[in-house]
Formats: structure tokens, sequence, C-alpha cells
């Protein structure tokens, strides 16, 4: 079962600004179980985007590197 | 320095520092610092690629912020949506047919007559009024929420109350009054209508009886 806690944690990690944080922290006790998984996995959806484009970002910042050091 | 299979690359070799345990964005301030340090040693040409580089990869990340804003901002209208199915007022329509309501005592005359009016989206897009019967429970309901919702009906039932009981007492207190004047036994059921100085009419009572003897 989803909770509060599931829902504080998620957002802890996230990329969300503080000011929308607060507000779905506020808003979450008006969410049903399921709305609330939703969010949930909506939050973590971005949050695993952000990370896996970062990291392409960084493999391609290194491959640069690399290359301009093997010149 | 360099090392083979990029996406392997592990900080610590480097920098001889922790990972943050965060999975969530495996390693990547640890190892963003130690690029941007690689960089800034590296000849004006690389830099340059590596902002092209960071350009694409802001206007990547914009558009899944973007993204997630919207289907946040989806979800949140469907708990909107939630909120005004429960209240009955998920439509325009019935959005009209509840400020027809607000009209005072049309709560009454829904109640009394079994029907109330709804209104109906035309092809054209316009509310078309029509009368939809309704049950004795959601008559009582009307009946019910016709008088707790208007404080003018409230307000003229409680003058209304006052008036009686206020008429009520007085005509009893002075059927009371006279009772004793004649000289009758307090009727059954008065008693609790006599005025705070009852013992003192007794008492008069009394000193008329002794003067007499």
């Amino acid at each position: 079962m989803t909770t509060l806690q599931d829902l504080n944690n998620v957002l802890e990690n996230s990329s969300l600004s503080q000011e929308e944080k607060t507000a779905w922290q506020n808003a979450a006790q008006y969410l049903s179980g399921e709305e609330l998984s939703e969010l949930i996995a909506l939050i973590k959806d971005e949050s695993a985007k952000i990370a896996a484009l970062k990291n392409s970002y960084l493999d391609k910042l290194e491959e640069l590197i690399k290359q301009s050091e093997n010149k | 320095m360099a090392r083979e299979g990029s996406r392997d690359v592990d900080p610590r070799v480097y920098l001889d520092i922790q990972i943050p345990k965060n999975r969530e964005f495996p390693g990547s301030p640890v190892r963003g610092q130690f690029i941007k340090k690689e960089l800034e040693k590296s000849p004006p040409d690389v830099r340059e690629a590596a902002r092209k580089i960071e350009e694409e990869y802001t206007q990547k990340a914009e558009l899944i912020v973007r993204e997630g804003a919207e289907n946040r901002l989806d979800l949140l209208e469907k708990v909107f949506k939630r909120v005004l199915e429960a209240v009955d007022l998920d439509s325009r329509e019935k959005v009209l047919a509840a400020l027809a309501e607000v009209i005072p005592f049309v709560g009454v005359l829904y109640a009394v007559s079994g029907k109330r009016l709804t209104f109906e989206r035309s092809d054209a897009g316009w509310p078309l009024p029509r009368l939809e019967n309704i049950n004795w429970t959601e008559r009582g309901l009307y009946l019910i929420s016709e008088i707790v919702g208007s404080g003018h009906v409230i307000v003229g039932l409680k003058r209304f109350a006052f008036k009686g009981i206020a008429s009520i007492t007085r005509r009893r207190l002075a059927q009371v009054n006279t009772q004793q004047e004649e000289g009758h036994p307090l009727a059954p059921g008065f008693t609790n209508l006599l005025p705070t100085d009852a013992p003192k009419m007794e008492v008069e009572k009394e000193r008329v009886e002794v003067e007499i003897k």
C-alpha cells in the first residue's frame, strides 16, 4: 500500500522544485490510494528519465575528452 | 587516465571519494565535477563542442520536465474531476441546474412537485431544460436543504416560533391571573407558567385572609 511517506521519499530524490514538492505534500492527503500511486510513478518516471539523460550527457562529454586526449 | 566503456566509469578511481548512495542519479555529481575539471584543462574547440552537447542536453531535459509537469497536471485534473463528480457538478449542465436551485424556495417547489429542473446538452452544444423525476428521499433532502440552506427562512421560522411562544405564554399568564383574582385554584399544568413573583402573590392572599378573621 502506498503511503505519504513513500511520496515524501520519492519527492526527496526528484528534480521537482521545492515549491512543487511542498504543494504535492499538502495535496497528497486528498488523493486516493490509486492517485497517490500514479503520482509516485509519474515522479519516479521523470526522475529516471532525467538521470538517464544526465548519464548520457556525461558519457558524451567523457567521450569528447577521451577523443581530445587521443589526438 | 581515460577509460574504456564510459558508462561503467567509477569516479572513485579518479577522485577516491564515495559515490552518493542515491541511485536515482547514480554518481552524477561526482562524475560531473570530474568531467568539469577535465574540460577546464581542454582546448577551446573541445570546450565549444562540450557547450553544444550541454545545450542539446538542456533542451532534452526541458522536454522531460515539461512532459512530467503536464502529466502531473493531468492527474490534478483527474482529482478535481473526482471531487466535482462527488458533488454532482462535473458538467456545465449540472452547474447550471445547481445555479437554478440557488433561487429561494426552488427546493420547496421540487420537494412538493417531485420533479427537478435539469439540463441536457443539445447537438448544437446548448443546454436544453427538462424535468427529471425525483424520489421521496431526494424530495426530503431538497426540503431540508431549503430550510437549512436559507438563512432568511431560518430567521423567519425563529421569529415565528418566538412570537408563538410569547403569545401562548402571555395568554396563559393572563388566564392564571384572572383565576387568582376570581379565587379559583390554579388550573393543572399552569403552575410552571407562574411568573417569578408567584410566592409574593400567595403571601398577599394570606394577609387578606388574616385581615378578614
